[in-house]
């Protein structure tokens, strides 16, 4: 597993959020946390995002007792798919222990999850029937 | 009336003028009486001790069955593997829930214990929240994060198992009873 704390990670990281919001990747939702990509060039692979929730105590501000707070962290893996559709992780990132890659995951999460809503009213856009005022 | 009536009559009459407590007959009533309230206090007493003695040994008894009812579920909490689904994650989940309720609810207002217990059962919620975030959208496709699940659940149930083993560690005192009052 690669150094998390690698520049190179983030750099792909970045990469993946242009190709996100330039729509060259089309991220397909699983379950309501966790977004996988998959490509067949140069090899079939998948790419999953997921979002994990927990919370910790934290000081709060202007209180003496810290409070509970709910805090995202990210796992971010990437499979090799093989024939008959086995999935074999070559890449998995826990972004907990790493603030700056958290941050950039939640850009990706939230930068996926806004594209899809945005697919999805759209959708709903175009299957609306236009009412007389229109 | 003859002659013997008459002193019979006179002894009766005399008997009765004499104040009761001169009577030695009185004295062997008074101390069998003393005596039978005397044993009756006694058998009262341990009569109490038997029944905190029961009570006590009954609850020993309950405590060594919900710290073998616990190990069993920290152990099912350690055993949870990366391919582990949506729906084996729900039904262990269930599982342990269910049991964890049944063995600790008779316990819950004990002050040695309900703090741990209460503990015990926020992480259980934490944990169901953290599972329904994985719920699949389409359970055909489930497979497609193939480590979801456990990514998801992984660490809450690892703390879950912990905490069980606080609360273990506190019903197994409980039942080895090192309480101040045998001390």
């Amino acid at each position: 597993m690669p150094d998390p704390e690698s520049g190179e990670i983030k750099s792909y990281v970045e990469q993946l959020i242009a190709a996100t919001l330039g729509g060259t990747m089309k991220w397909t939702q699983v379950n309501p946390t966790t977004y996988v990509w998959d490509t067949r060039v140069p090899q079939p692979a998948r790419l999953s995002l997921q979002r994990l929730e927990r919370q910790e105590l934290r000081p709060s501000l202007g209180q003496p007792i810290p409070s509970i707070q709910k805090v995202h962290s990210f796992v971010f893996q990437a499979f090799e798919s093989q024939p008959g559709g086995t999935l074999i992780q070559r890449l998995g990132i826990a972004s907990q222990e790493n603030k700056e890659l958290n941050q950039l995951l939640d850009k990706l999460f939230q930068t996926i999850d806004q594209l899809r809503t945005r697919q999805s009213l759209d959708f709903l856009k175009n299957i609306i029937p236009p009412t007389k005022q229109q | 009336m003859t002659v013997d009536t008459q002193s019979v009559s006179d002894q009766v009459l005399e008997l009765l003028r004499q104040p009761f407590w001169r009577r030695y007959d009185f004295w062997i009533g008074f101390a069998i009486g003393i005596a039978g309230l005397v044993f009756s206090i006694l058998a009262f007493i341990e009569a109490r001790k038997a029944k905190t003695a029961a009570n006590a040994a009954a609850r020993t008894v309950k405590s060594q069955t919900v710290a073998i009812e616990l190990t069993e579920i920290a152990l099912k909490l350690d055993r949870i593997k990366p391919d582990i689904r949506f729906s084996e994650a729900r039904d262990l989940l269930a599982e342990i829930s269910r049991r964890f309720h049944r063995a600790t609810s008779p316990f819950g207002n004990d002050p040695g214990l309900s703090e741990t217990i209460k503990t015990n059962v926020e992480a259980l919620r934490q944990v169901r929240e953290s599972l329904k975030a994985v719920r699949p959208t389409d359970p055909a496709k489930e497979g497609e994060a193939p480590l979801a699940v456990y990514n998801a659940v992984e660490e809450a149930c690892s703390q879950i198992s912990s905490s069980v083993a606080d609360l273990i560690g506190l019903f197994e005192r409980e039942a080895v009873d090192f309480g101040d009052d045998d001390a």
